[in-house]
């Protein structure tokens, strides 16, 4: 137990170093690239037709945003403010928080990926470990092989694009775009909700369909490779039924890579699925933190890559924690002690 | 240079679109479908490719959605909205204005209407100058509401000056301290502005006054919610003007506003706006929006969404989607022409010669038929060929004749280099005595596709007259920084606000800053030009009444004669905005056969398009969309 702690301990620092050294990173990386954040912003003001006030905007916001110190003197702050959890102001949409924005996006993200990310897991997996198992006896199943394989080498956006085509314009199954239908107002209604699904299904099957495949062909893999072990035989030997084989022997071992790359997969879903986004008009993270880099905008790329680093450092900490326990094979790096 | 995963990412649509084409073999609808490849591309890559599908009409009865639909705007937003409940004018950025802000929820007291070159009062009735123009009298319309049954009061007007006046962070604060000195009540429906100098311009300047011409101007807040609020950081996440409409519901993708069954001017002008619901919403990329026209889902997009290639499909396909002209070129001309800024600070763009030699390499005709599909045309001059600026245009007509600014001639242009010591080498370009290559640095904002057309067509054009163009696509901050500082020869940029007096004040050297240290703005003398004789023209120019009209003809002859001599930066083309609108559900949008307003649904303006509005000569009402009764 003491030996679990120290190994829990050790793995908590490293989490901590992770975020920590990310985060300086991100902190000096956007600021060593040419040009200036409010320039940004105001080249934005020149759709509005010029701003005579230009240059004095510039230098008001440069004094709000700390932007005239020193970088030394800014990264002080800067670390000061995120030990109180304030992430700054944004400074291409100021006065909104940079948690604000984070806030409006993030459901939306992580409704739709995480469903996605799980749904196709779980049905790759499964699919996956039956036709590795059972695959050479069905023809059905082996024309599913290269299926797989075709949907997992399309690029996302271009099935994206098909489906658009095909359910939202051809066939008017689905709408064309965006979280809800315009002129609903957001409530906790069955019709909302209804609405919401509705216009996740297109986004979400562009995403579903393409990792499925991913997930279908590893688990397949590693279903065909455990046949040929020892223990599979035995239990072949002790005559036990193919189904109790498949499901109590090979898919138990097989499912240790897999969590792994789900955990790791959930891990990066806050950082959004930018074109399905951008086709789809689908309000998540991923346009938040694209925006926020071609912008300069310091704080909110702060802030999306901190979620983010946060986020798969927890789930490869969340690993550490929980693999010990599924697999006793792992001994906390500490065979024959432990 | 097409970097490889663009050229897959071409490849793969063609592919796709090629099997959905042979699926769908019976027809009535065609959609084009065009992608933009941008980035790293210098030359812009586009697919095009007919599909051709059906669409099965669904004959149900009009239910109770089809009724809604037929009572609602939508409006195609160009880009997603970053934080929906920030929605405070006032903080710099723009999305948050042009999402239906400051055209269905704030009014202004005037609005021009630059089709037709009338100043439109609104929530205001009237002004008048003193005698030395120092201050500006204006006369408030009587009956004006907030949204929420507040009186639109001088209290309003004065606490709106007095908030700017104190906290230089608000967007336009700067152009106010400029100008006000002070803003105070005169009694229930007066105010008066004291203004710093005498400026007989004041009420055409709208990033000092709540006058506007073109996007936007200054809003004049409800006291009675914003006192005691930090105007910087205040979201005004539910706001209240004096507009038709209230908003419903903000979200990234959609803002939806209600009609105002209790909106002052239904009392006042007897006028009820015909939408009962407006939504301008963000649907994705031009495919999608194109979709939506065709589907008669949106009603009209914003500028810039909508290529030619997608257009022309979509006018084929649908008879009620048009533009303003029903031919070539289809767009309407939008107030910021694009002239090519030329570094008149690094030699030997500093020499006349070599500005003048530069623009007669220049083929404008093919630009436009190349770059811009026919869609605009060519431009000899800095500002639109608006009717209101025609006897402008008509005054300088002898200089026009003498100075070709949209001539392309390359000898002329040779004999022009040649003149300022430049040869030209064995390998076609040219060269200074000591053999150095005439190179020029082209800057491009890459995100714009129209930029990266135009860059294509002339590099190519400058490389055939001898000059050696490095086209350098950025854009952000970097882009902006680039341009402010003068790190550039050459750079396309839209000059507004497309008036003649102000287009020339962007030439002022009051604007100068030396190279290095960024300048004012993009085309407030980024290009950096000092001429003092022509400074002072234009600075009397400043201070005459725009009414004068005869004084301001002389003042700007003069001003052109120094300009076109100069040629401080190269004309090249009028500006295109090609926007479509729909008439399943709406008529009476502005057009060329109709030029009773200007058809743009971005601007504050918009609010006379929905509504129509009242004839400053006559007091009739004029136009205003009306529903088809589909």
């Amino acid at each position: 137990m003491v030996a679990y702690l120290r190994y829990l301990l050790e793995r908590f620092v490293i989490l901590v170093a992770t975020v920590f050294i990310s985060v300086t990173i991100v902190f000096f990386v956007p600021r060593l690239v040419p040009g200036d954040p409010l320039g940004a912003v105001f080249l934005k003001l020149a759709s509005m037709g010029g701003s005579a006030g230009a240059p004095e905007l510039v230098e008001e916001y440069r004094r709000i945003f700390g932007l005239d110190r020193s970088l030394w003197e800014q990264y002080v702050s800067f670390l000061r403010e995120l030990a109180r959890g304030n992430l700054g102001y944004s400074i291409s949409s100021f006065p909104s928080h940079v948690t604000d924005l984070l806030r409006i996006s993030l459901p939306w993200t992580i409704g739709l990926l995480t469903v996605t990310t799980i749904t196709s897991w779980a049905l790759g997996s499964l699919i996956g470990a039956v036709v590795g198992w059972r695959g050479t006896k069905s023809r059905f199943f082996q024309a599913l092989v290269p299926v797989a394989l075709v949907l997992y080498t399309i690029p996302y956006y271009i099935l994206a694009i098909i489906l658009v085509f095909l359910f939202a314009f051809l066939w008017q199954l689905f709408p064309l775009s965006g979280a809800y239908s315009a002129g609903l107002r957001p409530a906790l209604t069955l019709d909302f909700a209804l609405d919401v699904l509705k216009h996740a299904v297109l986004p979400a099957l562009s995403i579903i369909l393409v990792s499925l495949g991913w997930w279908f062909l590893s688990m397949r893999s590693l279903i065909t490779s455990l046949k040929g072990e020892d223990y599979i035989l035995q239990a072949e030997a002790k005559g036990l039924t193919n189904r109790r084989i498949l499901w109590g022997y090979a898919f138990r071992n097989a499912m240790l890579p897999q969590a792994t790359g789900l955990a790791i997969s959930l891990g990066h879903t806050v950082g959004g699925a930018l074109i399905t986004e951008v086709i789809f008009a689908y309000p998540g993270l991923g346009w938040l933190i694209y925006n926020s880099v071609t912008g300069l905008d310091f704080p909110v790329i702060q802030g999306c890559v901190l979620l983010i680093v946060f986020a798969v450092a927890l789930a490869n900490f969340a690993i550490d924690v929980v693999y010990p326990l599924i697999d006793p094979r792992i001994r906390y790096g500490q065979a024959g002690r432990g | 240079m097409v970097t490889s995963k663009n050229r897959m990412m071409v490849i793969a649509l063609v592919a796709v679109i090629t099997v959905v084409l042979s699926a769908c073999a019976p027809t009535t609808v065609t959609v084009t479908v065009e992608v933009p490849v941008k980035e790293t591309v210098e030359v812009p890559v586009e697919v095009e490719k007919e599909v051709e599908v059906v669409v099965t009409p669904t004959p149900v009865p009009p239910g109770a959605e089809q009724l809604a639909r037929a009572e609602t705007l939508n409006l195609a937003l160009s880009g997603r909205i970053a934080d929906p409940t920030n929605l405070n004018i006032y903080a710099p950025g723009v999305s948050r204005s042009g999402t239906g802000i400051h055209q269905v929820i704030y009014e202004y007291f005037f609005y021009q209407n630059l089709q037709t070159g009338e100043y439109i009062p609104w929530i205001a009735e009237s002004y008048e100058y003193n005698d030395d123009f120092t201050t500006i009298t204006v006369k408030l319309r009587d009956g004006v509401e907030w949204s929420d049954g507040e009186p639109f009061t001088p209290e309003d007007v004065v606490f709106t000056y007095d908030t700017l006046l104190a906290n230089p962070g608000m967007t336009w604060a700067a152009e106010v301290s400029k100008w006000v000195e002070s803003v105070e009540k005169v009694d229930d429906l007066t105010v008066k502005f004291n203004l710093k100098q005498a400026s007989p311009r004041y009420h055409l300047n709208r990033e000092a006054f709540p006058g506007v011409g073109i996007w936007g101007g200054i809003t004049i807040l409800p006291k009675h919610i914003w006192e005691g609020q930090d105007p910087l950081t205040f979201k005004s996440s539910n706001p209240i003007g004096t507009g038709a409409y209230t908003l419903a519901n903000a979200s990234a993708t959609v803002m939806t506003y209600e009609r105002n069954d209790n909106w002052w001017g239904t009392k006042v002008f007897g006028v009820t706006p015909a939408p009962k619901t407006i939504n301008f919403q963000y649907l994705g990329p031009e495919t999608n929006v194109a979709l939506a026209l065709a589907a008669n889902e949106i009603d009209s997009p914003f500028i810039g969404i909508l290529s030619l290639g997608s257009f022309k499909e979509l006018v084929r396909r649908n008879p009620n989607v048009g533009a303003w002209h029903k031919e070539a070129p289809y767009a309407w001309l939008d107030p910021c022409p694009r002239p090519l800024m030329v570094q008149n600070a690094t030699p030997p763009w500093d020499k006349a010669e070599a500005r003048w030699a530069l623009s007669y390499l220049i083929d404008r005709q093919a630009i436009v038929n190349l770059a811009y599909e026919g869609t605009t045309v060519p431009s000899w001059g800095i500002w639109p060929f608006y009717g209101g600026n025609e006897p402008y245009f008509d005054a300088i007509q002898d200089l026009r004749d003498q100075y070709p600014t949209d001539v392309y001639d390359p000898a002329k242009a040779a004999e022009l280099f040649e003149s300022i010591g430049y040869t030209k080498g064995a390998d076609g370009y040219w060269a200074s005595a000591s053999g150095e290559r005439l190179k020029v640095r082209y800057l491009v904002e890459s995100s714009s596709t129209e930029e990266m057309k135009v860059s294509a067509v002339l590099a190519d054009q400058l490389e055939a007259g001898g000059i050696e163009v490095e086209v350098q696509p950025m854009t952000g901050g970097v882009l902006s920084d680039a341009i402010l500082r003068g790190e550039y020869e050459i750079k396309l940029h839209s000059f507004c606000p497309g008036y003649i007096f102000d287009n020339l004040d962007l030439f002022n050297g009051k604007y100068y800053v030396p190279l290095g240290e960024p300048a004012p703005w993009y085309e407030r003398n980024s290009f950096r030009y000092n001429n003092p004789a022509f400074d002072a023209i234009v600075d009397e120019m400043g201070k005459t009444p725009p009414t004068e009209v005869d004084k301001v003809k002389d003042q700007f002859h003069r001003a052109m004669e120094i300009w076109f001599k100069d040629l401080p930066v190269i004309p090249m083309v009028q500006a295109p905005a090609l926007v479509p609108f729909n008439t399943t559900y709406w008529e009476g949008w502005p057009s060329a056969d109709n030029p009773w307003n200007m058809p743009v649904s971005w601007w504050a303006t918009f609010t006379t398009v929905v509504n129509g509005y009242p004839s400053p000569e006559t007091g009739e009402w004029v136009g205003g969309i009306r529903p088809t009764g589909q």
